[in-house]
């Protein structure tokens, strides 16, 4: 055998197709999600740097990444959560009650960072119960984290009728985590930095540790995994709260970014999420997916609104966008099983 | 789980997502108040004089106060129904009326069984917000043949005896004119705006229009409407797609919400994108929470909203009951009064007393609503 | 030998191919093989693992297409361009995985798409009823045509596979290892039935890995190794050992290299072990020691190494590995004390199919790999490539998905992992199912050479000729519990068969 297999194993049985091809660099970007998905950025980029002066300014791709970062950062969790085969649809709600909870202890202490032990410690109790009751009950996760969505947005308005305003007026507050001003030394908003250290963070977890193997594992075989001294139940337990925890942190960043705590805010959030998450290359029968594919996919959904309304076309466009690009993404990943024939 | 049935659920999801978030921007926005068709009659008019003038310690002779008044609600956590009703059951009290709330919670058949429930009570007048318009007439043209009054609030229903609801395009014109005046004083003649707006309701659709009819009306070709954009009436939404929207035009200097958490969300955007916060104007809609009149008391950009009172609504509803009560002929459309409410008129409508602000029904009542429809 | 009707040789082939040729991107699949198969012949297909039978089933099938070479179908050149022209040329080729529709009936799945009607276009659902009884009747196959698919056995889902195909009045059929789920009782009934399409004139194609079954059936056998034909020729006149070296193309001195083991102290010793299909359960191993399980499907054999181990619930008795007590219930304690289990299926509990060679290998070991959990690659590398080259894993690279790997490799891959543990003791539930003669051989020098250091080894199979090859002494089982044990020395193929068979008596009686 060839070391060109070696590198590329998956070509080995192809089905169709005579002859040998070579590697066109078409072909590569076309082997893995996160090529088409670079590919597509790469386009969109292209597209919307020549219609609008303003897209590639300092000022648009910092606001561009700041949005992005918020999805971003519960979706980092929310691969993990793919990964091990379960799913968390409690992010939306987490958005809203994390929010609300956070902005009136912060009000209450006058500290920043009682807001992010609150932000914190509220992830760590939602995903606790949320893996508890789907493992220990053996109630799929779908249906305990729509119930907790529910519960969670329930709590978000018993607990306040209105918006909680910012009366801590801490400066630390907007300066730290308000979305696109760019104050800090490196010029880069710190939503973004924030988001580049656990886009760092959770691409060597899952690459290079016990823990991103054993995960793989369990969401490919999970009876191969326990039999391999796996433990399942640990492993998920990580994985709901991780999931949880960054959804508060997305949450406490929301909340900078209105600088009130909304309880009606993160609506569509999960979907939002999940959506990007699959689209970057997970899968609901898990096993798949990777952190690299999640922030692309996230970079290009957000390119698309920012570039949508920057264009000043009709927001409704941003549904129906949405909508094809993941047609597409999932018609190409198709295409591309077919060719390697992965399961 | 299959693979099959969890991407079935996600369908679903998806659609209830929408679903909620289409109705949640029609109670973020509260109101709905389709002009009807034609003037009202000399009875109405005289009807509707009365209604505003009724005094629940010297009711007009001959008048029996209904015993039950109910009001069947679409979404009570929020914080206009919170007011409304808090307005409506103030009223109640004075006249010594029972009073009950429903609230249907943002789901239809639970609204319409309401409607039932309150008739199988024998209520004496119902008060209504619809959470579907169109859906509700048949309910409410049922109830309404037995006879008793129904007061609607928000949207018009077919059988409702009146609609007590602001006029949404006049409202935002008042504030639209107040805005232009400012932009002459202070900014140099020149308006850019941002729309943060709601594009699939109509009745928001009249409050941006309101608005910028009323700006150009003071300023002509000197106001300019840089973009309008989706904000869904969420403060999350309204703040992202203004900071897109800001980007492509550093230069808006007034940034119009069609209700407060649209417009804090547009202004907060702004602030975000380092622009200077001197050169703006922020024009509100609704003012109905603390969050609206305390930005208005800081000396901000945010320097007016189209104030609605919630609370002295809620008021107005009571009382149209009373009068439909008592036989009192109505026009189809009650006007509830609304205002261009800045840091130095707000004292004159609300008292501030610690964190509550309490409403001043007197000055309220006094807005002139004349030419509105 | 009961071979049924000798061909005269004068027929005309139903099924010629000549000099098909194959190709994937880096891989000659078929290099110039000729086949042909007659009317009213068994022709059995025989290959290692990559050999290149499933290539020619998939180009009969019409599921590839040949790069070049001829095909004829009675006579006639065909180009298959997909299954359905196979199908119209009354082809039928019968799957491992078994594609019927598991919520529809027996007579449904037979006449699947073809279903009789009446006027007007409604099934007509007596007649679809009538006719499957007919043709099981036929094939002396006593199942309600009107129950559920899903509720029959394996076995009987294998022969209402074959029954549809009778249906579609094949011509051609395949069948790809068709008792590689079956019993002994089952796979004597499959045969009279392969008989009875004989004797139709049906011309049967017996891929197979089991070389006991094609002196029993076949008329031919052909012989594939590396893409390329071997030997076509009549089976009387053959032996074993020479299907074997034309199949490995080296000569196997010995399948069972079993060495004589001094046996050590003790190291496992279950005592009353009861749990999920066993009961009252004992089972003592010394060092070095090669202890099989024989039983017939449904026995429990494969569940007494999940129970022990701990992947099925052990709900009384006591299990000690090298005096050490070992939890009920807990895989890792299991592993800790140094226990290694092979499960019986290594694609639904095994393999991690899309992971590579290397991770699948260190699956159960990461442990040993990791500093505060930071893996280290290379180490591992260089372990598992090791672990390649002591097992002889035959794959392209260390980065290769297990799932492209043939069936032996991936069962070496799986003992590799265990390995890799240096556990005392290994459990290894029918550990050469499923997988090449060539494999086999080198997997039972594999547990020979284990049990030379010293490993204790349980292993469970269904194959008489392996266990008595390979084990020192051998446990038959009944219904969960243990009914015979007999030594090396003592242990025949009818003495295992009768305990097992009073087991299935004693089985159908209760």
């Amino acid at each position: 055998m060839s070391a060109e297999q070696a590198v590329r194993p998956t070509q080995v049985e192809r089905p169709s197709g005579t002859t040998r091809t070579g590697d066109s660099i078409v072909q590569r970007l076309l082997s893995s999600p996160e090529g088409y998905l670079f590919t597509f950025i790469v386009v969109v980029w292209v597209f919307l740097a020549i219609k609008s002066t303003v897209f590639l300014t300092e000022r648009n791709i910092g606001v561009l990444l700041s949005q992005v970062a918020l999805i971003a950062i519960t979706g980092f969790g929310m691969t993990l959560l793919l990964i091990a085969r379960e799913v968390d649809l409690s992010v939306g709600s987490m958005q809203a009650f994390v929010g609300v909870v956070a902005m009136q202890a912060m009000n209450q202490w006058h500290y920043l960072v009682v807001g992010i032990v609150v932000a914190i410690l509220l992830g760590v109790i939602v995903g606790s119960l949320n893996s508890a009751l789907t493992l220990k009950l053996g109630i799929t996760s779908f249906i305990v984290t729509l119930a907790m969505m529910q519960i969670l947005r329930g709590a978000a308005y018993t607990s306040t009728n209105a918006a909680v305003q910012n009366e801590h007026k801490l400066s630390s507050f907007k300066r730290v985590f308000n979305g696109a001003a760019i104050e800090n030394p490196v010029r880069i908003p710190w939503p973004v930095v924030i988001m580049a250290v656990f886009f760092v963070i959770f691409s060597l977890i899952l690459a290079k540790t016990t823990f991103g193997r054993s995960l793989y594992a369990l969401g490919s075989n999970p009876e191969a995994a326990a039999l391999s001294g796996i433990h399942v139940w640990r492993l998920k337990t990580i994985c709901f709260i991780v999931t949880s925890v960054m959804a508060g942190l997305s949450a406490f960043m929301l909340i900078a970014r209105m600088n009130s705590g909304q309880n009606n805010a993160g609506f569509g959030f999960e979907l939002q999420v999940i959506g990007a998450v699959l689209l970057g290359g997970a899968s609901l029968a898990g096993g798949k997916g990777t952190i690299l594919g999640t922030f692309l996919a996230t970079l290009l959904l957000g390119s698309l609104n920012n570039g949508i309304t920057l264009m000043g076309y009709n927001p409704n466009w941003q549904w129906a966008v949405t909508g094809i690009i993941i047609l597409v993404a999932v018609f190409l990943d198709s295409i591309r099983r077919r060719y390697t024939q992965e399961s | 789980m299959t693979k099959t049935s969890l991407w079935r659920g996600w369908a679903a999801r998806f659609a209830l997502a929408l679903v909620a978030l289409l109705a949640l921007g029609q109670i973020a926005v509260a109101q709905d108040a389709t002009p009807s068709a034609g003037s009202p009659t000399a009875a109405q008019m005289e009807g509707d004089a009365l209604v505003r003038s009724l005094d629940p310690t010297a009711p007009p002779d001959g008048w029996t106060i209904p015993a039950k008044v109910g009001h069947v609600t679409n979404y009570l956590v929020h914080e206009w129904y919170q007011n409304l009703t808090k307005g409506e059951q103030a009223r109640a009290d004075e006249w010594g009326i029972d009073f009950s709330i429903n609230d249907a919670n943002l789901d239809l058949t639970k609204s319409l069984a309401a409607v039932d429930d309150y008739l199988a009570q024998d209520i004496d007048v119902l008060n209504f917000t619809p959470v579907n318009e169109e859906a509700s007439g048949p309910k409410i043209t049922e109830a309404a043949a037995t006879g008793i009054p129904i007061i609607c609030e928000s949207s018009p229903t077919d059988g409702c005896t009146t609609l007590v609801s602001i006029d949404d395009y006049a409202a935002g014109y008042k504030v639209g004119v107040w805005a232009g005046d400012y932009v002459n004083e202070n900014l140099d003649g020149k308006a850019v705006i941002l729309d943060v707006g709601l594009p699939a309701l109509s009745t928001t659709v009249n409050r941006s229009q309101g608005f910028i009819d009323g700006i150009t009306s003071v300023l002509g070709e000197n106001a300019t409407v840089a973009q309008s954009v989706d904000g869904n009436g969420l403060k999350d939404v309204a703040v992202q797609v203004s900071a897109d929207a800001l980007t492509a035009h550093p230069d808006v200097n007034v940034i119009f919400g069609i209700n407060d958490d649209s417009a804090l969300g547009g202004m907060q955007s702004y602030e975000a994108a380092g622009l200077d916060m001197d050169k703006l104007l922020v024009v509100g809609f609704g003012c109905e929470g603390n969050a609206c009149k305390d930005a208005l008391m800081e000396g901000g950009p945010y320097k007016v909203s189209a104030a609605m009172f919630p609370e002295y609504q809620g008021r107005l509803l009571i009382d149209a009951g009373v009068a439909a009560f008592n036989g009192t002929e109505l026009a189809p459309h009650t006007i509830a009064p609304s205002t261009p409410m800045t840091a130095d008129n707000l004292a004159d409508y609300y008292t501030k007393d610690g964190d509550t602000y309490t409403p001043n029904f007197d000055a309220i009542a006094a807005i002139s609503i004349e030419g509105e429809k | 030998m009961e071979t049924a009707t000798q061909n005269t040789g004068t027929q005309a082939p139903l099924l010629e191919m000549r000099a098909i040729h194959k190709e994937f991107p880096g891989v000659v699949a078929l290099d110039s093989v000729d086949f042909d198969l007659l009317p009213g012949e068994v022709h059995a297909l025989i290959g290692e693992n990559g050999a290149g039978k499933s290539t020619m089933i998939k180009i009969i099938s019409g599921l590839y297409h040949a790069d070049s070479g001829q095909m004829l179908v009675d006579g006639n050149a065909v180009d298959f361009r997909g299954p359905a022209d196979s199908i119209a040329r009354h082809i039928k080729v019968v799957y491992q995985e078994l594609d019927l529709v598991p919520g529809l009936s027996v007579a449904e799945n037979v006449f699947l798409g073809a279903y009789p009607k009446r006027s007007g276009g409604r099934v007509d659902w007596n007649a679809l009823h009538r006719n499957t009884k007919q043709l099981l009747d036929e094939l002396g196959l006593d199942i309600d045509p009107e129950t559920p698919v899903g509720e029959l056995r394996v076995a009987e889902q294998q022969l209402v596979e074959i029954a549809r195909a009778l249906s579609q009045n094949a011509q051609i059929v395949v069948m790809d290892e068709p008792t590689s789920a079956l019993s002994t009782d089952e796979v004597d009934r499959l045969f009279s039935f392969i008989r009875r399409l004989q004797e139709r004139g049906v011309g049967i194609i017996y891929v197979t890995h089991k070389l006991d079954e094609i002196y029993r059936i076949a008329d031919r056998v052909t012989v594939v190794r590396d893409g390329k034909h071997v030997i076509t020729t009549d089976v009387t006149g053959t032996n074993p050992h020479d299907l074997v070296t034309w199949m490995v193309g080296r000569e196997l001195k010995d399948l069972f290299p079993k060495t004589n083991v001094k046996r050590g102290p003790v190291l496992l010793r279950a005592t009353d072990v009861s749990g999920s299909g066993i009961q009252h359960f004992d089972l003592t191993v010394h060092a070095g020691e090669i202890v099989g399980l024989f039983g017939l499907l449904g026995a429990g054999i494969n569940t007494v190494g999940r129970v022990l181990f701990g992947a099925s619930e052990r709900t009384a008795g006591t299990v000690e590995l090298d005096g050490q007590r070992i939890k009920p219930n807990s895989p890792s304690d299991a592993m800790d004390k140094g226990m290694g289990l092979l499960t019986e299926d290594r694609k639904s509990d095994g393999l991690v199919l899309p992971m590579s060679v290397r991770d699948n290998m260190t699956l159960a070991s990461l442990r040993q790999f990791a500093n505060f959990s930071w893996l280290n690659s290379r180490k591992e590398t260089k372990e598992a490539s090791a672990f390649v080259d002591r097992l002889s894993v035959r794959t392209p690279s260390l980065r290769q998905r297990v799932q492209l790997l043939s069936g032996g490799n991936q069962q070496k891959v799986l003992m590799a992992r265990w390995l890799m543990r240096d556990p005392k003791l290994l459990i290894l539930a029918e550990p050469t199912r499923g997988i090449d003669v060539g494999s086999k051989s080198e997997i039972y020098r594999l547990m020979d050479e284990m049990a030379q250091r010293g490993l204790g080894i349980v292993f469970m199979t269904t194959e008489i000729p392996e266990i008595l090859g390979i084990a020192d002494r051998i446990l038959v089982m009944r219904e969960g519990r243990i009914v015979a044990e007999f030594g090396r020395s003592e242990a025949t193929q009818a003495r295992l068969v009768e305990a097992a068979a009073v087991a299935q008596e004693m089985g159908e009686a209760a």
